[in-house]
């Protein structure tokens, strides 16, 4: 059995001007102890995806989904008691500014020993010694004298840690990290990115990393999806998706990213226009506005995620009605596309 | 690749030497100093005419604060800034007004840099008033520079909230341009910008400083915007420049340890089989209020060496328009030996 099945996922927010869909119709599963990334540019709906995975959809959206389970259990039916004590103990989240998650009047120790008090039930002074083995393990150096610090005496990149070792606390099966390094600098993102995986191979935890940078997720995670619009677009292994990207808007954003070696271009390629807001959805690809492939079917009807035409290994599929058709990007040299 | 061949160094424009900037702290508002943060600590460098120079380093690095001196948003407290054989840092209010059309800005938020009250063209147009555009002739002007950044003139109509971060960015391209000015400071200009777009303003400001021989001085953190942007490129670390040289030697053949390790942090969006081994940077960047004495790169340094503790590296050529600060770094042979 699957860690977590996700089938059919919509989250609509009504707005002064209207219903508007975050995610639509978004499909995943996750197997126990895997790293996926979720990758994607801002209204592409990764953001909203995990919340609603873990129950934190503010009260203004709604949340609707064929199934929506985890070890088999259907997380949409719980209440939120059930809910509270499920995240934390068995699935629980990292963000991007560890502050939004940390009590700033609350010495750290406490805020990692009162996870270990709440959901494992352990006495005070157990959860204590706990807690500044978990500090500890995150990289804090001097953890024992750190713990009676409070939030705004650690720099951001030790911020991140300690949230990492309240997240990790409990081993949960399931860690969503939503753009855990994006406001690091370089050298400690690639230290928090270590963490992460070492903590969660040693516990088993599977993790869903969304971000907006290929590179984090391309040296981290196993397994990519990408998402544009609240679809996802292409989905399957890093090395296939980073390596040889089949979709339009996978291509177009692994080229428009400047590279550290290689032949320097005189122009990046890039992809015209901008991502859409997040809107009432029209029928259609939602990329077709920008896609270089475009066809008048592609206005018409929204493309299903398919295996690719001739692609021996299965497990990579890609939302495209040109692909489907068997156009095929040429590889290596980046520029354009033949008809088979 | 690039086909551009530049022949001899063009004539240096704005000459920075051994900027400082310090900041005085004080433990309360109204207590005495306490200390200095050391924001900017004997910077140095040259930007040439048509040239891009980019600025990297992590936060806390100083690369801001060497901007804003260089327009003197801030004061600078120790060294030059010489542009046109004048000492920007020692301009008085006239004179710095006439300066300021000189060198311009764009931030990384077009949010936060542009009136949200005003329409684009108004906003344009008071670029144009400085460069005493005649009244007559600034509706064309307007169109003409929205067009040099690649927008329909339509958008002079339009306020600033009805625009994507993108054609925002592009407005503020068009108003630092609107004042002709000779040097550009773009300070994370790319940053806050969706991947793919980001892609089509590094294009427009490439085409710009190709087509205007622009100059850009180009702040980022991101190594790989810099080498796609950049001419020369200069690290900082702790207030000082580590490594300055042209694109391939900073690139191809980094020298000090610092950008090694830099460029090593940098996740790349390839496949498994093409990815570098990875060595990892111990520890973060220490407080510019005690840097740490010698090389302030050594607690964190993967070679330092007793040296490296005790003796400040100057910045010294390690070979042909390559400077770098460590000891562990041979010099070049001095010029006319072979």
């Amino acid at each position: 059995m699957p860690l977590l099945e996700v089938e059919e996922l919509a989250v609509s927010f009504e707005t002064p001007s209207g219903t508007v869909r975050a995610v639509d119709g978004l499909s995943l599963t996750i197997e126990r102890g895997e790293r996926v990334g979720i990758v994607g540019e801002s209204g592409s709906g990764k953001s909203v995806t995990a919340l609603a995975i873990l129950g934190l959809v503010p009260a203004s959206g709604h949340v609707t989904a064929g199934r929506l389970a985890f070890e088999g259990d259907e997380l949409l039916t719980r209440s939120e008691r059930q809910l509270q004590r499920w995240r934390g103990r068995h699935a629980s989240m990292v963000f991007q500014d560890p502050l939004s998650s940390l009590n700033p009047f609350l010495r750290v120790g406490r805020q990692v020993a009162e996870t270990l008090e709440v959901h494992l039930e352990m006495s005070r002074a157990e959860a204590g010694r706990r807690a500044a083995e978990l500090l500890a393990r995150v990289g804090i150096a001097d953890a024992g004298s750190r713990l009676r610090d409070y939030p705004h005496q650690f720099s951001g990149g030790m911020r991140q840690r300690v949230a990492i070792a309240i997240a990790m606390a409990c081993a949960p099966e399931l860690l969503i990290a939503d753009e855990p390094t994006t406001s690091l600098d370089v050298t400690v993102q690639a230290q928090i990115l270590d963490v992460l995986a070492q903590l969660s191979t040693a516990s088993g935890t599977a993790v869903i990393l969304i971000t907006h940078d290929l590179g984090v997720v391309a040296g981290f995670c196993d397994r990519l999806l990408v998402m544009y619009a609240g679809r996802i677009v292409e989905s399957g292994p890093t090395d296939a998706v980073v390596g040889e990207p089949q979709h339009p808007y996978t291509r177009g954003l692994l080229e428009s990213i400047p590279r550290l070696r290689g032949p320097l271009p005189a122009r990046l390629r890039s992809v015209e226009g901008s991502p859409p807001e997040i809107g009432a959805l029209l029928p259609g690809c939602a990329f077709a506005p920008r896609c270089p492939l475009a066809m008048p079917v592609c206005l018409e009807e929204t493309p299903r995620l398919e295996p690719v035409p001739g692609e021996g290994q299965a497990h990579r599929v890609v939302a495209c009605h040109a692909v489907a058709r068997g156009y095929v990007p040429v590889t290596g040299t980046g520029n354009g596309e033949v008809a088979r | 690749m690039r086909t551009v061949e530049r022949g001899a160094p063009s004539p240096t424009l704005v000459r920075v030497e051994d900027l400082e900037v310090h900041f005085p702290v004080r433990r309360s508002a109204f207590g005495p100093k306490s200390g200095v943060v050391r924001a900017v600590d004997g910077v140095s460098f040259q930007l040439r005419a048509g040239d891009v120079l980019g600025l990297a380093g992590e936060s806390g690095s100083g690369k801001t604060t060497v901007a804003r001196a260089m327009l003197r948003i801030t004061d600078p407290t120790g060294g030059r800034v010489v542009m046109d054989s004048l000492d920007i840092s020692k301009l008085g209010r006239a004179e710095l007004k006439r300066f300021r059309r000189r060198m311009q800005m764009v931030y990384q938020d077009p949010y936060d840099s542009l009136n949200p009250r005003l329409k684009i063209g108004t906003t344009l147009e008071e670029a144009l008033m400085v460069r005493g555009v005649r009244p007559s002739e600034r509706t064309n002007g307007v169109r003409h520079l929205l067009e040099r950044v690649g927008l329909s003139g339509a958008y002079a109509l339009r306020y600033p909230h009805e625009l994507s971060g993108g054609q925002r960015q592009r407005v503020s391209i068009a108003r630092a341009l609107g004042v002709e000015p000779s040097v550009i400071v773009c300070d994370e200009a790319v940053s806050s910008l969706d991947v793919s777009v980001r892609a089509q303003i590094l294009n427009l400001l490439r085409d710009l400083q190709e087509t205007e021989r622009l100059s850009l001085l180009f702040i980022s953190h991101d190594l790989s915007t810099l080498r796609f942007i950049a001419d020369r490129v200069a690290i900082m670390y702790l207030g000082q420049v580590v490594e300055i040289g042209g694109r391939e030697d900073l690139f191809d053949r980094p020298l000090h340890p610092y950008t090694l390790a830099l460029l090593a942090a940098v996740p790349e969006p390839v496949p498994r089989s093409q990815r570098r081994p990875v060595a990892r940077l111990t520890g973060e960047v220490p407080s510019a209020l005690q840097p740490p004495g010698g090389c302030r790169f050594h607690p964190r340094c993967p070679i330092a060496e007793d040296i490296c503790r005790e003796v400040v590296p100057e910045l010294r050529r390690k070979a042909a328009g390559h400077l770098a600060a460590c000891h562990l770094v041979p010099d070049a042979p001095p010029i006319g030996v072979p």
